[in-house]
């Protein structure tokens, strides 16, 4: 695996190109994404907008390899996932990506640590010690190890999954609404880690969110409107943001 | 793995604990058996200690059958005869009697492993004698008898206490003077032996001064045993007496036990094949629960990065560690389950208590081994379903099943469904290989009841295919008493057709098991009713309650003078019965092409003038004269044998020529079924066979019962319980059966409670969303309860469907009158009713609980 550091800003982790998704067949036929391409280049953080039903999310889904793609390409790296079995698919994903999702998705039965070290445990890997007490120091979760989710606040618990997502040092970080359970306060301190893991150790982020606040922590954000990407928009703030999504919303 | 493995295990264990129970039954029920085989097979190889283990020959009076190695000396052989012989050194008269002997506590002493208990003579020739004693001393007075170390631990006696012993004409008390063992064994092969002075046993017997049933021989020294075997035959003569090494003997006795375990672990190790059928049922529908319950857990493990392997491996260790759980506890409830077994078969007459109980290193492993791979192999499918999981599912709100394609269904059920024929495939092959008869009813039920068995998992397979039409119906019922809330149940119902499915196929098991016994047993106790009342004409029947391998045990003949000495009684008549073999005619082959078997008749010895004041056997029966034998007209069928034809049958007492002088049919199959001679007859082919019932005209039980105080086992019945009765003695293994059905009703109903109560809790979400939005709790349990009468429909539909088809089939296969589809209606609304109770009973507890949950606290739940 290329290591972060290693990374340079003009290296591109993942292409998406001409990406079609439909569900259902027939009269029933829904197309959410149209022939959507786009590169997500190293150590950028790319937030991705539309409004509800654009696809935002099937996007992100087929970008991560979670959802199949009817027709184009997609390609992490080198590899191009749409040829991929499920086996390769889901070592793929363990080795070169992290998730953080808006519902936390942690196993309530593991502790914090464990559910931190649960990614690499799966793939069999030792985790690089120093690393993990980076990351818990950073997201401020040295006193929760040992708790359970049950245990934890919502924001500490998407703190966990942030950490659970970086502990491998995946080449990209897919974010799903990572702030939609969370109060302001959490939800800027998880988004203040998200900027921090990006400017500090040169990730990749790839974020799903429908808040303008939220878009202005990344570096570029992606608009996308009934399936297709319609706008971009380098080096945003909450105010541009906002005025785009109320363009695109009529 | 193992950690999530172990925490999932520790988390939903109180959801798990009657999954755990059912695989706990299985495996111990496996336990069981392991351990109940190897006591037999100890009881049957320990019981090779031979009485004859001094001897080199042995020499029986008149023809020993080779085709029963238990068989009793038909002859005498006189004593003079032998001794003169050259290369004897010594010798020693022996006699055989069958015996019933009672304990301390007057119950009878049932032998091991469906032998014998006989009175025998204490053996005074040193060189000969078998017998060690291990207490007390030998028999020397006219009423002494040593028993061997069995009777004496399993009647509670000791030296110095009293017997009953029932012989064949009258019941002696007699005295305990000594506790004898043979080889250090408490048994030997033919059973318990009771040994009473020599002159005592001989007289008891029947037999004149100097004549015995067989002599003993000890060889001269330098004389080898065969030689002096080949010079004992032609010296005596092959006519009057059997020779044979007293290591022939032996070794014939060994082979004949080894044979009988093998054939009664034959028969348990099929029991617990339907027992562990259940159990794997009900783990695998448990796991699939679970499965559904996890899906979102299992989708996030997948998209996190666990292969498709890893989540099925963490499937199969959760299965390893309720495996292993339920393994240990269930090997060592494998010890009472053991006992239970012991228990039931001594009841049947097969008892092997007196063996050991294996050692824990080799049952425990064993039942490990059983208890995991049932395991393993019950949640293969869940396992399976798992590793499909796609990773979306975690992202997904919606709990509904995914469509799935019918196709694939259909071809999976409908190759189940063909794979049913390998059982029912047999069945005309038995039908036409075999004469009817218990023994080929009980072998076809057999197949036919595996056949349905896998016919059930082609069902359940069906389950979810058929949930939409049943579902829709029952919902629309709903909606239309219930409005909204039917409504909503409708919807769930035909939108979670697995769910559904699952919890009415654990109902289905329940209610096939339970109906088809139901079924079986009224239908035989209602043929047995009409069939007493037809051919009993007496108002009661005194028999012994114990049995043995060949039916109940036999009362002395005395017994019958006692009886008529009641007040009341106007007629007391004794069936008496023996075993002979049928000589000439040589048997015919039920079949051209089949090999020919031997031919062994029960005849029933009666008085010819009482017999048709207490018996009305329909058919062709004249009285019957000294020298007259009767037959069932479905042995002359067999035979093709004409009335008036002369036949030569092998009976205790050597070959008798007899003529046919009528046939009939018992339709009890329990006072004639083999063939019917008068008192004086029986005196020639038995004169020791014992009374097997005695009929009583007039007289009320409680007089009789005073009558027949004294003699071991004997109890009054009426005429239905005696027939009920006598017919459950012939047919083997029958309380052994009973128990089987119990305790696997018991595991399938641990599985519905299971899969029900699952599939309530595992919809706490569901209810969230729909209490969120103002669903009230009375509208949430409609919804539940609307949905158990589902499963009940379902479940009791295909589980009669089950149960009925089943023993339609069997009645078809065998023709035979007591399995038949003449159960009333209210038996059918009982089963329903029943299942209904235990549906709803089952599903309110987690009903209520899930309903009373606070909204929030139910939104948080996984």
């Amino acid at each position: 695996m290329t290591s972060l550091t290693e990374r340079t800003p003009q290296q591109r982790v993942a292409v998406a190109e001409d990406v079609v998704k439909t569900y259902g067949r027939g009269d029933n036929t829904v197309h959410a994404l149209r022939g959507v391409s786009a590169e997500f280049s190293a150590g950028q953080f790319t937030a991705i907008m539309g409004p509800s039903g654009s696809g935002k999310s099937t996007f992100l889904h087929c970008l991560a390899g979670l959802d199949p793609v009817t027709s184009g390409s997609i390609r992490i790296g080198d590899l191009e996932l749409t040829t991929l079995s499920r086996t390769e698919l889901t070592k793929l994903r363990r080795e070169r990506m992290g998730f953080v999702f808006q519902a936390f998705n942690l196993l309530p039965i593991l502790t914090a640590e464990e559910n931190i070290r649960l990614t690499g445990r799966l793939g069999g890997r030792r985790a690089d010690e120093s690393w993990f007490a980076t990351i818990v120091d950073t997201l401020g979760l040295r006193e929760r190890l040992r708790h359970r989710p049950a245990e934890l606040s919502g924001g500490q618990q998407q703190r966990v999954a942030v950490a659970r997502a970086l502990l491998t040092r995946p080449d990209v970080l897919f974010a799903d609404e990572p702030t939609g359970n969370l109060d302001s306060t959490s939800g800027t301190e998880v988004l203040g880690f998200l900027r921090d893991a990006v400017d500090s150790f040169q990730q990749t982020v790839v974020m799903v969110t429908h808040d303008p606040v939220a878009a202005s922590y990344a570096d570029r954000v992606l608009f996308l409107a009934d399936g297709r990407i319609v706008d971009e928009l380098s080096g945003p703030t909450r105010d541009l943001v906002h005025a785009r999504m109320r363009r695109l919303e009529g | 793995m193992w950690l999530i493995a172990r925490r999932s295990f520790a988390e939903s264990w109180g959801r798990l604990l009657a999954t755990l129970l059912a695989a706990l039954f299985s495996i111990a029920l496996i336990g069981g058996t392991v351990q109940f085989s190897l006591r037999a097979e100890d009881a049957v190889s320990g019981g090779d200690a031979s009485e004859y283990f001094r001897a080199d020959v042995v020499v029986q009076g008149g023809s020993v059958d080779p085709d029963d190695t238990r068989a009793l000396p038909n002859g005498e052989v006189r004593l003079q005869e032998v001794a003169g012989e050259p290369g004897v050194a010594a010798i020693a008269g022996d006699v055989v009697l069958p015996v019933i002997a009672a304990g301390a506590d007057g119950d009878t002493i049932v032998a091991p492993a469906g032998a014998r208990t006989l009175l025998r003579p204490w053996v005074t020739e040193p060189t000969l004698n078998p017998y060690r004693l291990e207490a007390g001393r030998a028999p020397t007075a006219d009423n002494e008898v040593a028993l061997m170390r069995h009777l004496a631990d399993a009647g509670g006696l000791k030296p110095g206490d009293t017997i009953a012993v029932g012989l064949p004409r009258q019941t002696r008390q007699m005295t305990v003077v000594g506790i004898v063992t043979v080889q250090d064994s408490s048994v030997v092969a033919v059973g318990d032996l009771l040994l009473a002075a020599p002159e005592t046993a001989r007289r008891e017997a029947g037999l004149a001064d100097g004549a015995w049933h067989s002599v003993w021989v000890k060889a001269a020294p330098g004389v080898a045993a065969d030689q002096l075997r080949d010079r004992l035959r032609r010296s005596l003569g092959e006519r009057t007496a059997t020779v044979r090494t007293a290591e022939e003997v032996r070794e014939a006795q060994a082979s004949s036990l080894a044979a009988q375990g093998l054939e009664i672990s034959g028969g348990i190790g099929m029991l617990t094949g339907v027992s562990v059928f259940v159990g794997l049922f009900v783990v695998a529908n448990t796991f699939g629960g679970l499965i559904r319950q996890r899906t979102r857990r299992l989708a996030m493990l997948s998209a996190i990065g666990a292969t498709p392997e890893q989540v099925k491996a963490l499937i199969r260790l959760e299965a390893l560690a309720l495996g292993l759980v339920a393994s240990a506890c269930g090997a060592l409830l494998g010890y009472p389950v053991a006992d239970a077994l012991i228990r039931m078969f001594a009841h049947d007459g097969f008892d092997i208590s007196a063996a050991e109980a294996p050692a824990l290193w080799l049952t425990v492993p064993l039942s490990i081994i059983g208890g995991v791979l049932v395991t393993q192999i019950a949640v293969f499918r869940a396992a399976h379903r798992a590793a499909r999981i796609a990773p979306m599912q975690a992202l997904r709100e919606s709990s509904s099943e995914r469509r799935e394609r019918p196709g694939l269904r259909i071809l999976a059920g409908t190759l189940i469904l063909l794979s049913s024929f390998v059982y029912y495939g047999p069945v005309p092959a038995v039908l036409n290989d075999g004469p009817p008869g218990v023994q080929r009813t009980q072998a076809i039920t057999a197949l036919i009841g595996f056949g349905s068995m896998v016919v059930a998992c082609a069902l359940a397979v069906f389950g979810p295919l058929l949930v939409r039409p049943v579902g829709g119906l029952i919902g629309l019922i709903g909606q239309l008493l219930g409005g909204e809330s039917g409504r909503l149940a409708r919807a769930t119902i035909t939108r979670n057709p697995r769910r559904v499915s699952a919890a009415a196929s654990s109902l289905m098991l329940a209610v096939a098991l339970a109906t088809t016994a139901l079924l079986i047993v009224v239908s035989a106790n209602t043929r047995f009713e009409q069939a007493a009342n037809e051919v009993m004409l007496a108002q009661h029947a005194v028999s012994t309650s114990a049995r043995t391998p060949d039916g109940l045990r036999p009362l002395p003949r005395d017994i019958a003078a006692r009886i008529e000495q009641a007040p009341g009684v106007t007629r007391a008549s004794a069936l008496t019965t023996t075993t002979v073999k049928l000589i000439s005619p040589p048997p015919r082959a039920y079949q051209e092409g089949e090999p020919v078997l031997p031919l062994y008749l029960t005849v029933t010895g009666a008085d010819p003038a009482t017999l048709p004041q207490v018996l009305r056997l329909p058919g062709n029966l004249p009285a019957l004269a000294p020298g007259d034998i009767a037959l069932p007209s479905v042995t002359m069928r067999a035979q093709q044998l004409t009335v008036g034809q002369g036949i030569v049958v092998r009976g205790a007492n050597g070959d008798v020529p007899l003529t046919i002088a009528g046939t009939y049919h018992d339709p009890t199959h329990v006072f004639a079924d083999g063939a019917l001679v008068a008192d004086a007859t029986m005196r020639q082919l038995d004169s020791n066979a014992g009374a097997q019932v005695v009929l009583v005209s007039g007289g009320t039980a409680a007089a009789i019962m005073e009558k027949v105080a004294g003699v071991p086992g004997a109890t009054v019945l009426d005429r239905t319980s005696y027939v009920e009765k006598a017919a459950a003695a012939i047919t083997e293994g029958s309380t052994v059966m009973y128990g089987f059905v119990g305790m696997t009703l018991l595991l399938a109903l641990f599985g519905m409670t299971t899969t029900i109560s699952m599939s309530v809790s595992e919809r706490r979400r569901e209810f969230s969303l729909l209490g969120a939005v103002g669903a009230t709790a009375r509208q949430l349990r409609a919804i539940i309860h609307w949905e158990a009468a589902t499963v009940v429909t379902l479940g009791t539909l295909l589980g009669l469907g089950i149960a009925v088809g089943t023993v339609a089939l069997i009645h078809a296969a065998t023709g035979s009158s007591y399995i038949r589809l003449n159960a009333p209606w209210w038996l059918y609304a009982c089963v329903a009713g029943a299942a209904a109770l235990v549906t709803l009973t089952t599903s309110a507890l987690p009903a209520r609980r899930a309903t009373r949950v606070p909204i929030l606290a139910r939104a948080r739940v996984e």
